[in-house]
């Protein structure tokens, strides 16, 4: 039974015809945005100049949304920060990143994101945090993005300033 | 049940038939609603894919399948195994994997495919057939999005 089945002799040339469409279908869009919220930030980044409309989509918040659902769902990422000596004028803050995919092992392979060159009164007890992907750093206040290489510092206002982040404003860094 | 009830026949659209398991094809979501709509008979004509590509899919769902029913091996393995399945297919192949996934519904399988075409393609170029785009862009406005972005230019 299964052997007739496999392939039926009645292949006339009408059903081979019709094979050829398929082949140059354009693909669906949500199928296009399914595959370019997959892409490494690096990438996406180059993508900007597919095409006038690619570039507005890879910039609307509603794909920043959806880019940004897909990579916290699928990818674990383990972010390392570090600055050199305390010579403020000197002073670099390195930033590493890793897929941190196989937790059995004892060592890690990071790639070097970013450098940040002297930030005035970074070094000295300053603190990194990593939220959603973004590193803020006290000292003067700056929130860098590994995936875009932005960094973006907030003015000095005085000793005792708060910050406070909103959701609306982390789309323009 | 009897035997023949456990099983089902797939048509593709070059009318290549394929006889195979209910637990494989009901992974495909499209097929689970025809069967459970008891729109079809035993028998499924599958429009929108070849028997090439509907081939692959069948393999894609009997590993899967096998593994969710007895545990035998584990999800490394299938993790490997899926690698392995995408590793060695042209862009014109993965495309038609895309679009049958999507067709049948089965979200794993969309989930692979979409995410080894976004593994292989990596030049402007090859997007640009890939997706069909056209470069609208004039060559000075391209130049500055490079140079607002150059690290994601240099490899």
């Amino acid at each position: 039974m299964a052997s007739s089945l496999k392939r039926d002799g009645n292949v006339n040339e009408e059903d081979k015809k019709d094979r050829s469409p398929i082949e140059v279908d354009p693909i669906p869009h949500d199928l296009e945005l399914e595959i370019m919220t997959r892409l490494p930030g690096k990438y996406l980044m180059r993508f900007l100049r597919l095409s006038k409309m690619w570039s507005s989509i890879i910039r609307s918040q509603r794909f920043v949304d959806s880019y940004y659902a897909m990579s916290s769902a699928t990818r674990s990422r383990f972010t390392i920060s570090f600055s050199n000596g305390p010579n403020i004028c000197e002073t670099l803050l390195f930033i590493f990143s890793s897929s941190y995919e196989k937790e059995e092992s004892s060592s890690l392979a990071t790639n070097l994101e970013m450098v940040i060159p002297s930030l005035h009164g970074f070094s000295d007890g300053s603190d990194c945090y990593s939220v959603n992907g973004l590193i803020g750093c006290s000292g003067l206040f700056t929130v860098c993005n590994p995936s875009t290489k932005k960094v973006t510092t907030f003015p000095y206002l005085g000793p005792f300033t708060l910050f406070f982040l909103f959701d609306k404003y982390l789309k323009f860094i | 049940m009897s035997k023949s009830e456990k099983k089902i026949v797939l048509k593709s659209l070059d009318n290549e038939a394929f006889e195979v398991e209910k637990a494989v094809a009901l992974q495909s979501q499209t097929i689970w609603v025809m069967c459970e709509d008891k729109c079809v008979g035993n028998e499924i004509p599958l429009e929108n894919v070849t028997g090439q590509i509907l081939a692959k899919v069948i393999d894609y769902c009997k590993k899967h399948a096998v593994v969710d029913g007895d545990g035998d091996e584990s999800s490394e393995e299938l993790k490997n195994w899926d690698t392995e399945f995408t590793k060695n297919m042209d862009q014109s192949t993965l495309f038609n994997m895309i679009l049958a996934a999507n067709y049948l519904n089965i979200k794993s399988l969309l989930n692979l495919t979409c995410q080894a075409v976004a593994d292989k393609t990596k030049t402007i170029d090859e997007f640009h057939t890939f997706l069909n785009i056209e470069n609208n862009f004039t060559p000075e406005e391209e130049a500055q999005i490079c140079q607002e972005n150059l690290w994601a230019f240099d490899d």
